[in-house]
């Protein structure tokens, strides 16, 4: 018996030990990318959060590393959602993420210029049959002076109106255009001829296809909701079938996807015009004017930490990082 | 002939596992395509196996920690009114998702090691609370009376008598918790505490399937080493 108390007060001094030891390097991992505590000083360890499929993809750190010339000294993979609360609580100071999350500006962060074109480039833009154009060629125009209204911050501001405040994406949607002046609070009589909208499933899409509806009822055409359908391949097959009439598809995802490239493009003029190009001469599809934002990965930091250290794009981050204990 | 190779299983076992963690992750760290092989060399293999024991380790011992000694309060006379109330709390923390918890927790201790650690740990607690109750009230009256007739005292029962006739059962719990927990220590990867799930999880996002078996085998193999370990214990005990 003497035994099983030696072995039981043994098991003890080994949980104690171990827990101090687990407690310092798990405790480390909390402050190691904490915040800078003076005032522009960089943090003691670089640590970056990512999702699982961005730390390794070829087109993801690992490049982007290369192309930029530094190396965080750390990486922390975790879920995609849980980046921006690790950079907001401090866990670490640079984190992944999408480029128009509506948390970026309810929890304080900053996108980093993409100075160097690394990241393909998904600018969405309405895409329209062109049956309906040629039978409402006024549609160019209408829907076409949306895009270019539509920047990166206005996105996120939208995004984060739905996601984070709880707002519907219809009154969301509303208030926006009413703001940029491009409906009238009473819609005129709808009389015009029955388009059908269409939308993936995410908030973004879900706004977008919002806003399409709003200003297409403004405009005095009579409207049918078909936005939140599942995915890329649901939304392309039903306006490519003449199921819905239009919906906002990202060049990038168009590029890749649909028209089945291998190579992304990184410069938002040229995705465009490419995929302009191929798919109306493929599908009888017509690109109106993108949206000025880009939904594509960003690296993030937190505003005040980015701001301390003059850090505006991920230029400016390698140089920070490479210059540490210079 | 069957003692000399029962002998020779417990020397065989571990080599056994041994030599097929090692081999099953020579195997698929030679035979990676180009972009799990970003994950899958030596030194990773060897550091996310490390984070991945660390979690279990630290959220075992301290699992044993408290339910063994709360186990045995709770089944002392003067306790056993509120027995079934402790053991509900203990409940509760095993019937929310361990990805709940994760979750949960998340937004308290913020990510990585201590929050993975605080989930493992309320997720152990139940299999070795339960096991010890059970044992210390498996022992009849009739054996605690004839203890106290001999003239022994109540603290000298409880090491000479009930905790040595208790000990198989509360092993049984221990074995189970750690077992567990070595599945269930792969989904701390989702709030960044590493450990093996780092390479299911992102096997699972890139579809690369040798990622996700290197993984689950050696969680799996990790899992039968402990079970393995632990009944040796019990028996040199």
């Amino acid at each position: 018996m003497g035994k099983f108390l030696r072995v039981m007060i043994f098991a003890l001094v080994a949980v104690l030990l171990v827990a101090l030891a687990g407690g310092c390097g798990g405790g480390a991992g909390t402050k190691e990318g904490g915040a800078p505590e003076e005032k522009g000083a960089a943090p003691q360890k670089w640590v970056f959060a990512t999702d699982h499929e961005f730390s390794v993809r070829p087109d993801g750190l690992p490049a982007l590393q290369d192309t930029y010339g530094f190396k965080f000294d750390e990486v922390k993979t975790m879920d995609l959602g849980v980046t921006y609360g690790a950079l907001k609580d401090g866990l670490v100071p640079a984190a992944m993420g999408f480029a128009t999350d509506g948390r970026i500006a309810a929890f304080d962060l900053v996108n980093l210029e993409d100075d160097k074109h690394f990241f393909p480039v998904y600018n969405p833009a309405p895409v329209v049959r062109k049956e309906v154009i040629d039978k409402y060629p006024e549609l160019k125009d209408v829907l076409g002076k949306i895009g270019p209204l539509l920047d990166t911050d206005a996105m996120i501001k939208l995004n984060a109106q739905v996601d984070i405040d709880g707002k519907e994406p219809k009154e969301v949607a509303k208030k926006w255009l009413l703001e940029q002046g491009l409906i009238k609070e009473e819609a005129p009589a709808q009389d015009k001829g029955k388009i059908v909208v269409g939308s993936k499933e995410f908030t973004e899409q879900l706004i977008l296809g919002q806003i399409t509806i709003l200003a297409l009822q403004n405009a005095g055409y009579q409207t049918v909701d078909r936005t939140g359908l599942g995915g890329t391949d649901i939304a392309r097959k039903a306006l490519e079938n003449g199921e819905i009439d239009v919906y906002w598809e990202y060049t990038g995802t168009a590029w890749l996807v649909a028209l089945k490239h291998e190579k992304p493009i990184t410069d938002s003029e040229e995705a465009y015009q490419k995929v302009k190009e191929e798919d109306l001469a493929k599908h009888k599809l017509v690109w109106l004017p993108y949206a000025k934002f880009d939904n594509t990965y960003t690296i993030m930091m937190r505003k005040k930490d980015a701001e301390q250290l003059g850090i505006k794009s991920i230029s400016d981050l390698a140089r920070v990082i490479n210059s540490k204990g210079k | 002939m069957w003692r000399k190779l029962n002998r020779l299983r417990t020397v065989l076992v571990p080599v056994i596992l041994l030599a097929a963690g090692v081999s099953a992750t020579v195997y698929f760290v030679e035979n990676a395509t180009p972009m799990a092989a970003r994950l899958l060399v030596y030194p990773n293999v060897l550091r996310v196996l490390g984070q991945h024991l660390l979690l279990v380790l630290v959220s075992s011992l301290l699992a044993i920690a408290a339910a063994v000694p709360l186990g045995i309060i709770i089944s002392r006379p003067a306790f056993r009114p509120v027995a079934p109330v402790i053991e509900g709390i203990v409940n509760i923390g095993q019937t929310v998702p361990s990805l709940a918890v994760l979750a949960l927790f998340m937004t308290l201790f913020g990510l990585g090691f201590q929050t993975a650690v605080f989930a493992l740990w309320l997720y152990s607690l139940l299999p070795i609370l339960r096991n010890t109750y059970a044992g210390m009230k498996s022992i009849g009256p009739e054996i605690i009376e004839a203890a106290r007739g001999m003239g022994m005292k109540a603290h000298r029962i409880l090491s000479r008598i009930e905790l040595p006739l208790a000990f198989p059962i509360i092993m049984a719990g221990i074995r189970t918790a750690v077992v567990i927990n070595v599945g269930t220590a792969t989904l701390a990867s989702f709030i960044g505490a590493g450990g093996l799930g780092d390479f299911i999880v992102t096997g699972i996002s890139l579809r690369r399937t040798e990622l996700i078996y290197t993984g689950a085998a050696l969680s799996a193999l990790l899992a039968i080493f402990f079970d393995d370990l632990l009944a040796r214990l019990e028996k040199y005990v």
